[in-house]
């Protein structure tokens, strides 16, 4: 019998927490969600996104909010679990109920999401590159998928393009987690590209997220002996393929990914390992203009802003704006009138240049891309370039 | 391929092999020493082995030392740490002659518990270990060698020739074999099995911290290093449960069967081939590389 | 009110899944590190047989139990004659080996970056109603003499065979049971989340099963269905304390084992009787007593 008493008040005592746990807004606010990760390895990315959006609402909180409302962000955090983003989307609209949400930069999580999106109805923009969170297989767009960076093919294509024409590489090798959508869906269009152009992939290897070891895959690369090795991975393997590339004598030339800010720099790479490699960013760090912002950012966070950071801040400008746009037809914009402004966003003027998303693919439409080569540890800004379309 | 070239780079990965090999062997001979004693996987070595690798880092990191005092100070903080795990977690299970699952679930609730407490104090994310060795590597006879991997590997023959050598001629060594012999009768000739069995446990400790610090030196230190103690397990079930040799062989052969694997087919598969690998063996072998034979009582 | 029937499904479903480690573990003793990975081959199957071949659901599912357990029989004839602590291993290996099978069929499966778009098929009917089944048939089982023969099995093996109890037999069909139980959960969990990928089924999440078999009790169906639900449901409660809620599940169980080995709920039963609305029926019978192991 007391174990049946002590039963039915745990069951209660839970029910209440879930129940007390949600809560719907104050009259003036405009609730946001936010799905990242907050800790775990990736973090980096998750905060940056975030941090950048939050920056962008305080701003225009400041100034008196949105028709008023004031911009309130519910976050939740993923730990790099594609079923804690699910989870915590669906949260997001039933329990907190919140208008729009911020999405990872994470792969994997984006395209799980899309179709749940479709079924919720609330839009998600978020900066997960791999084209199949925002795209279904049949080329039309996920209604409720956005993306607020350039996709990884975009991504993929520029670094190619300058191996390709700049650099005048021919002999490619492809070292990359094959586990991870993030780094598959850059290495395919890489491969497009190159080939279409007059290169050869010499080797491909890959490894799995658990391995910590590619020494077997880079003694294979050498032995193909490439001109360039492409390693565009997550952060935690990017100090390991460097320093295990570099400790097996190979002497082709690196190519990265954005996500080589910070990890192939000096303190998270042994700067002998990481010399010379080459990666596609979103923004110049040494750009004057954004010098303000960045010293904002650092002052108030207390680590660099890296490109999410900046994408972060376009994304919370896309997501007023929408919402301002929005609010000319409906006091309480739905799901469905938020999705269709977003995808009409125009020419927001964001750090990544002229910001807007096309309403075919709900990525944006023609924003720069820098390239950056890794010296003495520290990132050097070399060029500008346009990405090339998709074919 | 010429006959040359792919002499050299299998030699290469041969190299590769063996120094992966001395990895594994460092975790497998740790685990092993509880197993022989106590007869249990203790998975809870994973946790010594990453709370000694940030324990390590901090002494890396914050008090600059240098590489020898940076491994003793991983190495005694794991002892430290297996010893409470023993007197929290193991003790009242074999006070009362537990079941060995229970031993088992213990093993991985304390593996989670360490993982999570280093979650909570250092953070999810990963840290780089400062640098310690001035030349990361440098290359013999067209064959490339990292110097870390030779340490390792040096580390790991020096702990094994030390543990060897105190198994057979220290007092406490024998005591030690006597009771992985027979933990019941040692008991019964006097010998303060409570005393063996933290001894036991301070010393695997010691290579579990060890390894964490120089797992933690190459492949970059998190909270979930510890979950590479599974290698130990397969090492030690291939090499025979029961033999502390066996364990160090069972980690050079897995550890050359992945390399070989990987440079053969590619990283994808290999698990699986490695999984039908160990069903086979253990079929036609299941007393492992060196293991006795025995009928298992319930 | 649709966020509580989703984690109300989900609950159910993980608790069928571990009534698959119940049965090996409770029933046999045999600890798998790789039952999840029946979960994992179970979803895969009926996710793409919907999705790529329009199977209809039901018979997709039935495919996937079946597929399962003769995956199951295969592994079970070969390996349950090895020793326990091998057992373990091999299951161990079988559940990332499978997992590095997913991971490489991507063009079948869509790899690790796991397959999207399942329909939601699972209701809270089917949910609940499956799981009610499943506990309603391993009730009977463990009452059953072959039930009977089984836990005299995992208490002494060898006595066991002296009377002539074909242990191997034995073990290999529970482990059918339990690979039945587990791939049918998978098959539910699938077409509830609508998103499978090969990264939810590792052995860390079968190690956490047996867990929560302990936690309730393996002597207790309802102890174990206790432990299956509170401990899948306390993440979503305690979303706030996340990561301390790690920490505290693990001090519990450890508290368990210490204290209270044969789990929180012993060998109790939620049943008529031991509620105290029926009288027990005294006669011939099994009597009451501390029995070890």
């Amino acid at each position: 019998m007391k174990k049946l008493s002590l039963l039915v008040a745990m069951v209660i005592i839970a029910l209440l927490a879930v129940f007390g746990a949600g809560g719907a807004a104050a009259a003036e606010e405009i609730l946001v969600g936010n799905i990242q990760d907050l800790s775990g390895p990736n973090k980096a990315f998750g905060l940056a996104t975030f941090n950048g959006a939050q920056m962008y609402f305080d701003k225009i909180n400041a100034a008196g909010g949105v028709n008023g409302m004031k911009l309130k962000i519910i976050s939740y955090d993923t730990k790099s679990e594609v079923n804690e983003a699910i989870s915590a989307y669906r949260r997001l609209c039933d329990l907190d109920k919140v208008s729009i949400v911020i999405g990872p930069p994470i792969a994997n999580m984006g395209i799980a999401l899309a179709p749940i999106a479709e079924g919720k109805k609330i839009p998600i923009i978020g900066l997960y590159m791999d084209e199949r969170a925002t795209t279904k297989p049949d080329g039309k767009p996920w209604t409720y998928m956005f993306l607020a960076q350039n996709s990884s093919g975009a991504q993929a294509r520029t670094i190619a393009l300058y191996a390709v024409k700049d650099l005048k590489l021919k002999k490619y090798a492809l070292l990359y987690n094959q586990q991870n959508a993030y780094s598959v869906s850059l290495v395919e269009p890489f491969v497009a590209y190159v080939t279409e152009n007059g290169g050869t992939i010499v080797a491909k290897e890959t490894f799995m997220t658990a391995d910590k070891d590619y020494r077997a895959q880079l003694t294979k690369i050498k032995q193909a002996n490439p001109e360039a090795i492409y390693m565009p991975n997550y952060p935690q393997e990017i100090p390991l393929t460097l320093q295990q590339s570099f400790d097996l004598g190979i002497k082709a030339t690196i190519l990265g990914n954005n996500s080589y800010i910070p990890f192939a720099l000096a303190s998270n790479t042994d700067p002998k390992a990481s010399e010379g490699v080459y990666f596609p960013y979103g923004i110049d760090p040494s750009d004057p203009k954004l010098k303000e912002f960045s010293a904002q950012y650092e002052k108030k966070f207390g680590y660099p802003a890296i490109t999410q950071a900046f994408s972060g801040w376009d994304l919370g400008g896309a997501i007023v704006e929408a919402y301002q746009r929005a609010l000319t037809a409906s006091k309480k914009p739905s799901g469905d009138g938020l999705a269709a402004e977003l995808a009409k966003t125009r020419d927001f003027p964001g750090f990544q240049g002229a910001f807007t998303i096309s309403p075919k693919t709900h990525r944006p439409l023609g924003l720069t891309m820098y390239i950056l080569q890794v010296k003495g540890g520290k990132p050097v800004t070399l060029i500008k370039l346009i990405p090339p379309e998709e074919k | 391929m010429e006959a040359s070239q792919f002499l050299s780079v299998a030699m290469q990965q041969i190299v590769n092999g063996i120094s992966l090999g001395a990895v594994y062997a460092l975790i497998a001979v740790g685990f092993a020493m509880v197993f022989n004693v106590l007869k249990f996987s203790n998975f809870s070595h994973g946790g010594v082995l990453g709370t000694g690798a940030y324990l390590g880092y901090l002494a890396a990191l914050y008090l600059k030392l240098p590489l020898i005092p940076v491994l003793l100070i991983g190495m005694l903080m794991g002892g430290l740490v297996a010893v409470g795990v023993e007197f929290v977690a193991f003790r009242s299970i074999r006070k009362k002659r537990g079941q060995l699952v229970y031993f088992f679930v213990t093993s991985v609730t304390m593996l989670m518990l360490l993982e999570q407490i280093l979650v909570i104090f250092f953070g999810a994310s990963f840290f780089t270990y400062p640098t310690m060795i001035r030349t990361t590597s440098f290359s013999l006879g067209g064959i490339n060698f990292t110097v870390l991997y030779l340490v390792m590997m040096a580390v790991s023959l020096l702990a094994f020739g030390t543990l060897a050598w105190a198994l057979k001629y220290t007092k406490l060594g024998i005591a030690i074999r006597a009771a992985s012999n027979d933990l019941t009768t040692t008991n019964l000739m006097g010998v303060n099995v409570d005393f063996i069995v933290m001894a036991t446990f301070f010393v695997s400790g010691m290579l579990g911290g060890l390894s964490g610090v120089l797992l933690g030196m190459t492949y970059t230190l998190y909270p979930q290093i510890g979950q590479l103690v599974v290698k130990g397990f397969i090492a030690c079930v291939l090499g025979g449960l029961g033999s502390v040799t066996g364990a160090a062989w069972g980690a050079l052969a897995l550890a050359v069967v992945e390399v070989s694997l990987i440079a053969i087919m590619g990283a994808g598969l290999s698990p699986a081939v490695i999984f039908a690998i160990m069903v086979a063996f253990l079929l036609v072998r299941p007393q492992g590389f060196a293991g006795v034979s025995f009928q298992e009582k319930a | 009110m649709d966020y509580i029937i989703t984690v109300a499904v989900f609950t159910a479903i993980t608790t069928l899944g571990v009534l698959g480690t119940f049965v090996l573990t409770g029933l046999t003793g045999l600890f798998s590190l790789g039952q999840a990975a029946f979960m994992g081959l179970g979803s895969y199957i009926a996710a793409l047989a919907v999705v790529k071949y329009d199977v209809p659901f039901p018979l997709a599912v039935a495919m996937a139990v079946v597929i399962s357990v003769a995956v199951a029989y295969v592994i079970g004839y070969t390996t349950l004659k090895i020793r326990q602590d091998f057992f373990a291993l091999v299951t161990f290996g079988f559940g990332e080996a499978l997992r590095s099978i997913m991971d490489e069929s991507v063009k079948y499966t869509g790899g690790a970056m796991g397959f999207s778009g399942v329909p939601q098929l699972t209701t809270p009917w089917l949910a609940f109603g499956s799981l009610a089944a499943a506990v309603w048939l391993v009730r009977n089982v463990r009452k059953s003499k072959f039930g009977r023969d089984c836990l005299a099995i995992r208490t002494d093996e060898l006595a066991a065979q002296v009377i002539g109890i074909d242990a191997f037999s034995h073990k290999l069909k529970v482990f059918l049971l339990g690979a039945g139980l587990s791939s049918f959960a998978g098959a539910l969990m699938a077409f509830f989340t609508t998103y499978v990928e090969p990264g939810m089924f590792g052995w860390i999440q079968s190690a956490i099963w047996i867990i929560m078999v302990f936690f309730g009790g393996r002597d207790s169906l309802t102890g174990t269905i206790f432990g299956a639900a509170t401990l899948s449901a306390l993440p979503e409660i305690l979303r706030f304390a996340s990561q301390w809620r790690v920490l505290i599940y693990c001090v519990i169980i450890l508290l368990i084992i210490n204290f209270r080995p044969a789990g929180l709920f012993g060998r109790w039963e939620l049943s008529l009787e031991n509620l105290g609305l029926k009288h027990r029926r005294v006669g011939p019978g099994i009597p009451e007593g501390k029995i070890h192991g």
